[in-house]
């Protein structure tokens, strides 16, 4: 019985310790991309036309924002591709062609990931004075629908096209990795509302233990593990896929998330 | 009395036996289940926990950066200038604008949606020649202008529209190739072969069908073909 209790303990202070060297070197990491995105973002171009400054004025800071929104999406409207802008205090999201919207959606709900308050405000705006690039993605539904049908030899096998199927039977819930380190998770809304709960969950599920068993392989390794800032956003289901289908591989992506 | 006694040895000696498979089961569970709540900390609690840690930054009066009325101005003409420059990105001039994900369509005057509809766009469908010659039947994305616009268009068949149905490829100036009536009463051009245009498979619309080109029903098509001209933009996404 004596053997069986200090089996527990050591069992409980393992335990412990596992959890305090994941979160440590968790907590570690995060801090770590909180200092290099500041320094990669800190430095001011001679070439810039306004330089952004630390103030505690709100005027001037909504001044700065609205300044650095403005910039990003001109210079979004330079590329030749469909760039999305996601306004989070307007809850606008909008596709956009050489600076015309062509698409505006309503963003239902988001979560901005903490590491925006962190960062130091300059190197936030000058982050968001320009477009975020798609670095990869994965998504629920393909980005291309792509049907193979091979030609028939003759008229004889020729059959004409069915009608196709148009019904939103796929989930859609995707993640874009950006240029800036931040990622950007789509979730359809209400997928309770269909069959899509169940593949919502699966798609976090399976995004989570990706991560997991990384944070793990660091952790044994001793190697401080890649942190990521999230910006989690749920969007109607048609309107996700109408984004996700018409972004070009290495979109821009513009934010305004104050 | 005896077989009582020795029940009662064979009892305790079961128990005995029993104790270590106890033990292990119990050790098992307390094992699976530090592992459960590591892995569960870790999938779920963590992400929130990490971030906990950082601490907002509020930028104190001390370490502000003022400007002045010179500089305050500077930043205001700098914003209503870009948001100008933002501006005059949509044009005033008609406008049309092809949703290929949901088939839809809308047309613009003056910055205003004046109609929007169902029209049919790509099908994405990647045909197979037996010579291993392929296509893939998808509308293009981006910008687009009206480079051509005819009245009672013939259709000049392409070699895929031969392929896809199993006949022989005719040479270039076959006649064969010259359908009349198919393409409705217009066509507007917006380069490397791609069209608006009318259809016969009018209950297709709504439905990504087509080779690549944009099928309209008559009344759209029409409106659609006075109010653009040569030059006209078409955002398709």
């Amino acid at each position: 019985m004596k053997r069986f209790k200090v089996l527990l303990i050591i069992s409980a202070i393992l335990l412990v310790l596992i959890i305090s060297l994941i979160s440590t070197i968790e907590i570690l990491s995060v801090n770590k991309t909180v200092a290099e995105f500041n320094s990669k973002f800190s430095t001011n171009s001679e070439k810039a036309e306004y330089n952004f400054i630390s103030t505690s004025d709100s005027s001037i800071t909504a001044k700065q924002i609205t300044y650095a929104f403005i910039s990003a999406q001109l210079e979004a409207s330079k590329s030749d591709s469909i760039s999305l802008t996601l306004n989070f205090p307007d809850s606008t999201a909008n596709l956009m062609i050489k600076g015309v919207v062509v698409h505006s959606a309503k963003i239902e709900s988001y979560k901005l990931s903490r590491f925006i308050d962190a960062v130091d405000e300059i190197s936030l705006y000058k982050m968001l004075s320009l477009p975020l690039h798609v670095t990869g993605h994965i998504s629920t539904i393909p980005k291309v629908p792509l049907m193979v049908k091979i030609a028939p030899k003759d008229t004889s096998e020729y059959t004409p096209d069915v009608v196709p199927d148009t019904t939103d039977i796929d989930a859609v819930n995707f993640i874009f990795e950006t240029s800036a380190g931040i990622q950007l998770y789509f979730y359809e809304s209400n997928p309770r509302e269909s069959a899509d709960g169940m593949k919502q969950f699966k798609f976090d599920f399976k995004d989570r233990v990706q991560s997991g068993y990384e944070l793990f392989k660091s952790a044994f390794t001793f190697k401080k593990p890649k942190y990521q800032p999230e910006i989690r956003i749920k969007l109607n289901k048609r309107d996700a896929k109408m984004i996700y289908r018409a972004l070009p591989e290495n979109a821009d992506i513009v934010l305004k998330v104050r | 009395m005896e077989q009582s006694v020795d029940n009662n040895t064979n009892l305790a000696m079961d128990s005995t036996k029993r104790r270590p498979v106890i033990r292990f089961f119990i050790g098992l569970s307390i094992g699976l289940s530090s592992v459960i709540i590591v892995v569960l900390f870790v999938l779920y609690a963590l992400s929130g926990l990490k971030e906990g840690y950082l601490k907002t930054i509020k930028v104190s009066p001390v370490d502000s950066v003022s400007l002045d009325q010179k500089q305050i101005a500077k930043l205001d003409n700098l914003i209503k200038k870009n948001s100008q420059k933002f501006s005059n990105l949509t044009p005033n001039q008609p406008y049309f604008v092809v949703n290929t994900t949901y088939n839809r369509f809308k047309l613009y005057k003056n910055k205003k949606q004046i109609r929007e509809g169902f029209c049919s766009t790509g099908s994405y469908t990647l045909l197979k020649g037996h010579d291993k010659r392929q296509w893939i039947f998808k509308t293009p994305k981006g910008l687009y202008r009206i480079i051509g616009k005819v009245t009672n268009p013939v259709w000049r068949r392409p070699d895929w529209s031969f392929v896809e149905e199993g006949l022989p490829i005719p040479s270039q100036n076959d006649p064969i190739r010259w359908e009349a009536g198919v393409l409705g009463d217009y066509a507007l051009s917006i380069g490397d072969g791609y069209l608006i245009h009318g259809t016969i498979y009018k209950r297709f619309l709504g439905m990504p069908v087509t080779h690549g080109c944009i099928r309209m029903n008559d009344e759209d098509l029409e409106a659609v073909y006075k109010a653009l001209d040569f030059g006209s933009k078409v955002y398709i996404f």
